[in-house]
């Protein structure tokens, strides 16, 4: 017992020790990784067809840009918000170089870090509006220097593309039940990659310019770096989202799980007790290690509070250093909780607090913002051996529920689906959710048209939308869920049936000892050998039969 | 975890997210109501009729004092007026006239407001309208060759509400004065009655004067024409309105109607200062008036809180009824000492407390929010959200029973 626990917690040292070494190599020559990947790349996951997959992905954002759709998008009230307009960012950095507070006009609303990021691609805008006042009249100047921010909104996608294809090749080393291992020529990985890149709603949010693009990045980051273990990264990922847009600030919860399967795998501890020991003693060695666990994940959960506290807190420092006030909580955070601004948009607010009696406007803005929170704590205690499953729904519930929701928000959770395959493929409202998803695009600016400019329809039929909108999404959170929960359930079915037939297994090695027993009163040495070989044959008897089992378990589960 | 099962602490997640979410709807949806303190005022109003036991006897002895307060002229009583004078022409096209307003003002207005000016605050604003017209034609007089409305059909002539004269809507009442100039085609205007007099009282309102200008200056003269020296009698008998808006000197009235004419220039001259008397009965009289409004009012809001339970009753009514309260009980005191200023000052005081208690407009925001309403709000929050917690609560119960059952 001893010995096998030492063994254990030296195979954990061991891990962390090559992943710290990993982390220095990183860090000190990051051109080495970028060469490691391509060569991996080139004989592993169809690296070529990616390529040609991002830069068809890059031309089709490109000939948009072109033709002049960035405009018409970045009108739209689907694809940009109050919060996430680029045009208020510029309007921002206006003030900003005018010596006033960006939040002057009441037209910004983001953090101020977000200002500070674009300030290098924007501020050229002026030196082009000198040199055409002065005379020069370069249009090709003018393109060129617009270009630039759109460039970064094309980088963007592209990196959150690259960062979902590798987290497909993460996800089966880290979480095996989520997804089973796959081969090294699958086409996962590029099918997750371009299901992200050609979705139309994010070819809209990347057209319309949207700032949350920078919010799915941090999200996708936060995923990707708790799947490689980690931790700060992981953690600072998810501050910056929260940073960035309050509500990702749920997501520290599923990362929290990622790493602890990462740092503490639940199946090693079981083979190494199977092989070794018997069941009884197999039993009270789990509980000794769970009991051993317990304080060290105490630790390690608290470890990444304060990691997450830490990152927050600097974030916030840094924006009260470049400001030199704290404005920027009442007119970006409150201005989330207290909905101030009730422009149409997909999402369920602004029509209800248009009617709502201002006697329970305090109340139902309650409700409506603690109803994005309140499912964190239940689905962590369901979910909590499927922290994907559980990252991908939280994404779901925040793009449904939160106060100024975008198609972008649903581009996100949208193309994590793949991702999620193997457990979802039983799902039953898939056509219904595509078919609706596809009817809302089309018609939500058809009434709106109608609404607005012709005045023959009411905010009530754009409202309408945006509920059939909702529905869809909580109909897919909804079924997924129920979906992964029969599986569970039948797994659970599975290793009942197992543990029934090692039971049997063993009453039979019982009664064949007895009469191993018998014999060896009866016979001499030569018959000793003989008995050695028989209990050779009975062990290998057991383990086709285990097969046996296994592979009957697998084509119940398929034929399932 | 509080148990082993999953199932049992997702229910008890949910219940205690409920549960923690009951104090937030308290707070944002209940009415605050201050505790305002009426016991005074309802112990006045119920022990009225006898003197010896109420709370301030002598109100009651100041009230039979001054006697019965009419309303038939005067304006109501309030701690402020606004006084408007409005030169008003008919058709510039003949006339444009003009008006040193602040000379005038100083000499016949200010002097009067000033021996007034411990019953209530007076603001003087002028101004001068153009295009004012009449009603109907007034009537020809072929002897006289003049123009004349017949003094019982004034109504159908002259309304005030069809001259635009835009004053600004406050709290404090307005008196308006207007010298009204007729057109060419229509001078000379009189108004024909057994006095003789140009000008007439609206009441409650204010009082218009007819001036007639001099024909001969006008042909002299393109451009605009000075009425100063000859707007000087307006003036006065403007301060005689004024008076009688006010309610002051009725008595004096009936006594000089009897004196001979040859003693109206004096009794004009005299009565541009007032006296002693006329300023004491009307420190009494506004200090009677201001008592008697002050305690209504604030015996309709006691009983008006008490009879809305759903209305707003925020901390400043409370502080604005206790200075209404104190300033009464400090009118009494300053009564007993035979002080009259002081007891006008604190009446003063206890009025402007007691009506802006009463017309605060936080106190409207639910009064026509009725509860069946509420039930139209909760019910579609409150029945979704239970009925999952209360469904799984039953359904973790069965389960229980039925693993005690197995076992």
């Amino acid at each position: 017992m001893t010995t096998s626990v030492r063994a254990s917690k030296q195979q954990q040292h061991t891990k962390s020790q090559h992943e710290q070494q990993q982390q220095q190599q990183q860090q000190q020559q990051t051109e080495t990784t970028i060469k490691d990947d391509n060569k991996n790349g080139k004989g592993n996951y169809n690296f070529k067809s990616f390529l040609l997959i991002l830069f068809s992905a890059i031309l089709i954002r490109i000939i948009l840009f072109y033709q002049g759709f960035d405009q018409l998008f970045s009108n739209r009230n689907e694809i940009t918000t109050p919060l996430t307009s680029f045009k208020r960012l510029v309007e921002g950095l206006h003030l900003r170089e005018l010596g006033l507070s960006p939040y002057a006009g009441s037209a910004y609303h983001q953090p101020p870090l977000v200002l500070l990021l674009f300030y290098p691609f924007v501020n050229s805008i002026n030196i082009s509006n000198n040199n055409n006042n002065s005379g020069d009249g370069n249009n090709y100047l003018i393109f060129g220097i617009f270009e630039k921010s759109q460039i970064l909104f094309l980088i963007i996608d592209c990196i959150i593309a690259i960062v979902l294809r590798e987290i497909a090749k993460q996800i089966p080393r880290v979480l095996p039940k989520e997804m089973k291992p796959i081969s090294a020529n699958s086409n996962l990985p590029n099918i997750t990659a371009a299901l992200y890149l050609f979705n139309p709603f994010t070819i809209f949010t990347c057209i319309g310019m949207s700032t949350i693009n920078l919010t799915n990045l941090a999200i996708v980051l936060s995923l990707y770096y708790s799947l490689k273990g980690m931790i700060f990264q992981s953690v600072f990922s998810v501050a910056m989202a929260s940073y960035l847009s309050i509500y990702p600030v749920v997501l520290i919860f599923p990362c929290a799980l990622i790493l602890k399967h990462h740092f503490f795998p639940p199946q090693q501890t079981q083979p190494v007790a199977q092989n070794q020991l018997p069941s009884d003693q197999s039993k009270q060695l789990k509980q000794l290690l769970e009991r051993n666990e317990r304080p060290m994940l105490l630790l390690f959960y608290f470890r990444i509070l304060i990691f997450f506290l830490l990152s927050i807190s600097s974030l916030f420092y840094l924006s009260f250093t470049f400001l030199n006030s704290w404005e920027f909580f009442e007119k970006s955070y409150k201005f989330t909780f207290f909905v101030e601004d009730l422009t149409p948009n997909i999402g369920l607010f602004w029509y209800y607090f248009i009617e709502v009696f201002d006697h329970f406007r305090n109340l139902f803005l309650f409700i409506f913002q603690y109803h994005v929170f309140i499912y964190c704590i239940p689905l962590a205690i369901r979910l909590k051996d499927h922290p994907l499953f559980y990252f991908w729904s939280l994404c779901a519930i925040i793009a449904t529920f939160k106060s100024y929701p975008a198609l972008g928000d649903t581009a996100l959770h949208v193309s994590l689906l793949p991702l999620l395959y193997q457990p979802l493929k039983g799902v039953k409202y898939s056509f219904i959710v595509i078919v609706v998803a596809i009817f809302v695009t089309v018609l939500a600016p058809i009434l709106w048209q109608m609404w607005i400019y012709q005045g023959t329809g009411n905010a009530n039929f754009y409202y309408t939308i945006n509920l059939v909108f909702t529905i869809a999404q909580v109909l897919l959170i909804v079924d997924s869920l129920s979906v992964l929960l029969k599986l569970d359930y039948v797994n659970k079915i599975n290793l009942k049936n197992k543990l029934l037939e090692n039971n049997q297994i063993e009453q039979q090695q019982q009664q064949q000892q007895h009469q191993q027993e018998k014999e060896k009163e009866q016979q001499e040495k030569e018959q000793q050998e003989e008995q050695q070989d028989e209990k050779t044959d009975l062990e290998s008897s057991s383990q086709k039969i285990d097969d046996n089992n296994n592979e009957n378990n697998s084509e119940e589960n398929e034929e399932k | 975890m509080f148990s082993k099962s999953k199932r049992v602490n997702i229910v008890i997640t949910f219940v205690l997210l409920f549960i923690a979410g009951i104090p937030v709807w308290w707070n944002t949806t209940t009415t605050y109501r201050s505790n305002v303190d009426f016991t005074e005022i309802n112990e006045y109003y119920n022990l009225k009729d006898n003197i010896t036991q109420s709370k301030w006897p002598l109100f009651k002895q100041l009230f039979n004092q001054v006697g019965p307060i009419q309303h038939d002229i005067e304006v109501k009583t309030a701690t402020e007026y606004s006084l408007s004078f409005t030169l008003l022409n008919s058709d510039p096209s003949d006339i444009i006239p003009k008006w040193d307003f602040p000379y005038l003002s100083n000499k016949y207005i200010q002097p009067f407001i000033e021996q007034i000016s411990d019953i209530a605050n007076f603001t003087v604003q002028s101004k001068i309208s153009h295009y004012a017209t009449l009603l109907k034609s007034p009537l020809y007089d072929s002897k006289e060759n003049s123009y004349y409305i017949p003094s019982a059909f004034l109504s159908e002539y002259i309304n005030p509400n069809e001259w635009q004269l835009d004053t600004p809507s406050t709290n404090q009442p307005t008196l308006n004065f207007i010298i009204y100039i007729p057109k060419t085609t229509q001078s000379p205007l009189y108004i024909r009655s057994n006095q003789n007099s140009n000008s007439f009282l609206i009441p409650q309102w204010g009082g218009i004067i007819i001036h007639n200008v001099n024909n001969n200056k006008n042909k002299n003269n393109n451009g605009p024409i000075d009425l100063t020296n000859e707007l000087e009698d307006q003036m006065v008998s403007f301060k005689y309105q004024l008076k009688e808006l006010l309610g002051i000197n009725n008595e004096n009235n009936k006594n000089n109607n009897k004196n001979n004419e040859k003693k109206e220039k004096k009794y004009l001259e005299k009565d541009i200062i007032l006296s002693n008397d006329e300023i004491d009965s009307t420190i009494k009289r506004y200090t009677a008036e201001n008592i008697n409004v002050s305690i209504s009012t604030l015996y309709s809001l006691s009983s008006l809180i008490e009879s809305l339970p759903n209305m707003l009753v925020l901390d400043n009514i409370r502080d604005q009824v206790k200075v209404a309260i104190e300033s009464l009980g400090r009118a009494h005191q300053c009564l007993e000492q035979s002080d009259y200023n002081c007891a006008l000052q604190a009446s003063k005081q206890s009025l402007a407390s007691s009506e802006s208690a009463f017309f605060d407009k936080n106190m409207l925001s639910q009064l026509y929010f009725p509860d069946e309403h509420k039930y139209a709000v909760y019910t579609p929050l409150f029945v979704p959200v239970c009925f999952p917690i209360i469904a799984g609560i039953f359904q973790e119960f069965k389960h229980y029973r039925n693993k005690k059952l197995k076992k």
